[in-house]
């Protein structure tokens, strides 16, 4: 049975149209999925369904066996993990070690408890010299860290990160990109809402594309990518790469995985051919 | 002609040890398209606070050497002064508008300029053409999406008629679409209508085929400065944060694999046939 | 809540009331909003309140204020109990009936006058710009503040705190939501004003409006018969002692 089940769900903001306009879609425990589309598509407005922040108005939302209208925010909460976009938005103490204590508050640990799980999420995080510092201080992709953190204390099956990498550079990216890799690792479902075409590609096979309040394509990225009216619809750029091999219409090559590396083994083993 | 001369600038900000920007000095060319890259915390952002004057005037801080701007020391003359000349775009959409319609947005710079109200009129209809958003006119800017919010902060600052635009991070928090959108009208206003542009980015995929010079920062210093096929041919970008196009990286590894690529592709275009070639 | 919020928006409506300059407007409802806080005489609070419905529908503001005034009904019972208590059953009611006019009335204003209009309006009675730019800048991010509450509250709920609990845990639970509040308008403070700079703003003393209002004939009309009839109702006060 998938962890998070949503079926025929409707959804209008009480000063915008319809929202959401009939969406189905079913996760699994330990999936690694990129919802994609421009602004107003919807994607936020889907992901906060699945931690009760938005209850459907028409339509169902199960999750872990739970209707969510029957279950409170912060109940799902302690399953289902909500990193919003901006940083500032969450992080309400004043210093770093403070900020992971108040997602621990609800729970029922020891205090030693608490103060070992603390300690082990910074040192995952790599954040565990800011410890003591206001997240003011710190630059926006090391406050995106302890935003991840904080609510990755409360240990939650299931990850929705929200455009988290506006705005970051590319060691940032990269370690944002190790630290999503290790949670999925880790048996957690990651729910990636991005329209970075390549950070999605980089790191899920399956992609949601929506557009206007609808799901226009859910599938794994090969297949996604192929149809350019799914793609181009929700307003996104393919990545360079898979771009440059339409292009170059290489015959059998992998292109599931648009990375540098295999691209290029896939260039020389034709040029090879070629010669061959 | 040289419109912008940065000599020896070094900056600190108000309450901090490490200083942003340490002996950075630039020259900028009229017509030129520069872009202006590196990791965060390089000093981009403060490079182009210094550019405007907001550095010192606004900030604050310790700030030696000097920034000439069309002609302009930014320590003698007020941002606002220096604005009527040099166009700045922010980062984040959202919070660069002023006004609650599109129309009234575009009018405020013309109007602290104390233009007259017809010539306000034709610069608005010049801007909302320019930047093909005229069905936006009456629109609150509010209801428009982060790509259109953009658009119409890069009309507001057109209706001033700058001589030189200076764009920080423009594209970092739109949507992809319209990135590319916004990239491609700024190189098409750069090179039919000679205006200097300066812009700040992480994402380089479509600007590198665009600008004409590559300044990349590394923690408050140039690193390097050049055109985009001598700077994007070195290993070490990756290394201090620089974004890269994958397929620079692609061409470059493939160089490095002893494959004959004369000039870096630029453009996915460019990369098709130089691959079809091999 | 949003319901409350909605009822002070500009609607995007070209009604005749919508049309009208806002200066003339102004002067309505300040006259309006004198008389309601002013007279307790039932008779001409009726007629008051009945004079403002040709404007609620001709200005479209009929679903709006109706929303409004339905989110606010506890707010409503509750005031009407403290003035019921303090003034008994007749006056309670009537001082309740004042409130609800007074606010309706300046409903009505914002629904039917565009901000920028607002603005361009007062710097023509001579108030200097800056002050009506914050005003108006403010009234501006009044909406954009309360979603902005919203989705701190959502981020609050979000860390596993159950915010329903007891009244101690939510006072508690919004000054710790203050900090995010303050922090991010602050630096939206900031930025605003590095635009403002990038604009030009103060580049010299005297700068032009784009925006010109002009009066017509209505409004004129609008503003004598609210001058005359408030100075008349007034007066009645004054012969009845």
């Amino acid at each position: 049975m998938p962890y998070i089940s949503v079926s025929d769900l409707h959804f209008s903001y009480p000063n915008y149209t319809h929202a959401l306009q009939g969406v189905d879609l079913d996760i699994d425990l330990g999936e690694f999925i990129a919802i994609m589309g421009e602004n107003g598509a919807g994607k936020t407005t889907l992901v906060k369904h699945f931690n009760g922040l938005l209850k459907p108005q028409t339509g169902n939302v199960i999750v872990d066996g739970a209707d969510t209208r029957k279950v409170t925010v912060a109940q799902l909460s302690k399953n289902v993990g909500y990193v919003f976009q901006n940083p500032l938005y969450q992080l309400f103490s004043e210093t770093v070690g403070k900020e992971l204590e108040l997602g621990l508050r609800s729970m029922n640990f020891s205090d030693q408890e608490k103060k070992d799980r603390i300690d082990e999420v910074l040192i995952a995080l790599g954040i565990e010299r800011f410890r003591d510092r206001h997240p003011l201080m710190l630059s926006e992709g090391e406050r995106k860290s302890v935003a991840i953190a904080s609510v990755l204390v409360m240990d939650p099956k299931v990850l929705i990160v929200d455009e988290p990498t506006l705005a970051l550079d590319l060691l940032e990216k990269k370690r944002l990109s190790n630290v999503l890799t290790r949670l999925h690792g880790e048996g957690r479902s990651i729910i990636l809402v991005t329209h970075d075409v390549d950070f999605a590609f980089d790191h899920s096979e399956r992609i949601v594309t929506m557009s206007r309040g609808k799901i226009l394509a859910d599938g794994p990225k090969e297949d996604v990518v192929n149809d350019n009216t799914l793609f181009d619809k929700a307003g996104l750029v393919e990545p360079q790469l898979f771009q440059l091999l339409k292009h170059f219409e290489l015959s059998g090559v992998h292109t599931s995985d648009f990375s540098v590396k295999s691209v290029f083994q896939d260039i020389v083993k034709h040029t090879k051919k070629g010669e061959g | 002609m040289s419109v912008l001369s940065i000599e020896d600038l070094t900056y600190t900000y108000p309450n901090t040890q490490a200083c942003a920007l340490d002996n950075v000095s630039l020259n900028i060319e009229e017509g030129e398209f520069v872009l202006i890259t590196g990791a965060t915390g390089a000093g981009k952002t403060t490079l182009c606070r210094c550019m405007l004057g907001l550095i010192p005037h606004f900030f604050g801080g310790e700030m030696s050497g000097n920034v000439v701007i069309l002609g302009n020391n930014t320590l003698d003359t007020q941002p606002s002064r220096l604005a009527a000349k040099v166009g700045m775009v922010f980062q984040n959409p959202e919070d660069q508008l002023i006004a609650m319609s599109v129309e009234e947005e575009l009018a405020f710079g013309p109007e602290n300029l104390g233009l007259p109200r017809d010539e306000i009129d034709k610069r608005i209809d010049e801007a909302l053409n320019l930047v093909k958003i005229n069905e936006l006119r009456d629109r609150s800017p509010y209801e428009l999406s982060s790509g259109q919010q953009q658009k119409v902060a890069i009309a507001a600052i057109l209706a001033m008629r700058p001589e030189i635009l200076i764009l920080d991070e423009p594209t970092s928090m739109i949507n992809p679409k319209s990135a590319v959108e916004i990239i491609e009208f700024l190189n098409a206003l750069n090179k039919e209508e000679g205006v200097t542009t300066i812009i700040t980015e992480h994402r380089l995929d479509s600007l590198v085929a665009f600008v004409d010079k590559i300044v990349i920062l590394d923690r408050g210093t140039i690193w390097e400065t050049g055109s985009p096929q001598e700077i994007l041919s070195s290993d070490e970008l990756l290394g201090i944060g620089i974004s890269v196009p994958r397929i620079v990286q692609l061409a470059n590894h493939m160089r490095k694999a002893g494959y004959k690529i004369e000039s870096l592709p630029l453009t996915i275009e460019e990369a098709a046939s130089i691959f079809r070639r091999l | 809540m949003s319901g409350i919020l909605q009822a002070f928006q500009w609607t995007r409506e070209d009604t005749p009331i919508h049309r009208l300059d806002p200066r003339s407007k102004m002067v309505w409802s300040l006259c309006v909003f004198i008389i309601s806080i002013i007279i307790w005489d039932p008779f001409i609070l009726t007629a008051l309140t009945i004079s403002l419905f040709p404007f609620i529908i001709i200005g479209k503001a009929t679903s709006r204020l109706s929303k409004a005034l339905k989110s606010m009904i506890p707010y409503i019972l509750l005031l009407g109990a403290l003035e019921i208590i303090y003034y008994g059953w007749f006056y309670g009611i009537i001082a309740t009936a004042k409130f609800v006019l007074a606010t309706s009335v300046f409903s009505l204003f914002f629904v039917t006058t565009h901000l920028d209009d607002l603005g361009v309006a007062l710097n023509s009675l001579g108030i200097p710009f800056e002050f009506t730019f914050v005003l108006v800048s403010s009234a501006k991010y009044i909406p954009i503040l309360f979603w902005e509450t919203q989705d701190i509250i959502d981020a609050y709920k979000a860390r596993g705190i159950e915010l329903e609990r007891s009244w101690w845990l939510k006072i508690r639970s919004y000054a710790t939501m203050l900090v995010p509040l303050i922090i991010v308008t602050t630096r939206r403070a900031f930025r605003l004003a590095e635009a403002m700079e990038a604009r030009a703003f103060g580049y010299q003393r005297k700068r032009t409006t784009y925006k010109q209002l002009t009066m017509k004939t209505t409004d004129y009309l609008l503003m004598v018969v609210s001058v005359i009839l408030t100075v008349g109702v007034l007066s009645t006060l004054y012969l009845a002692h």
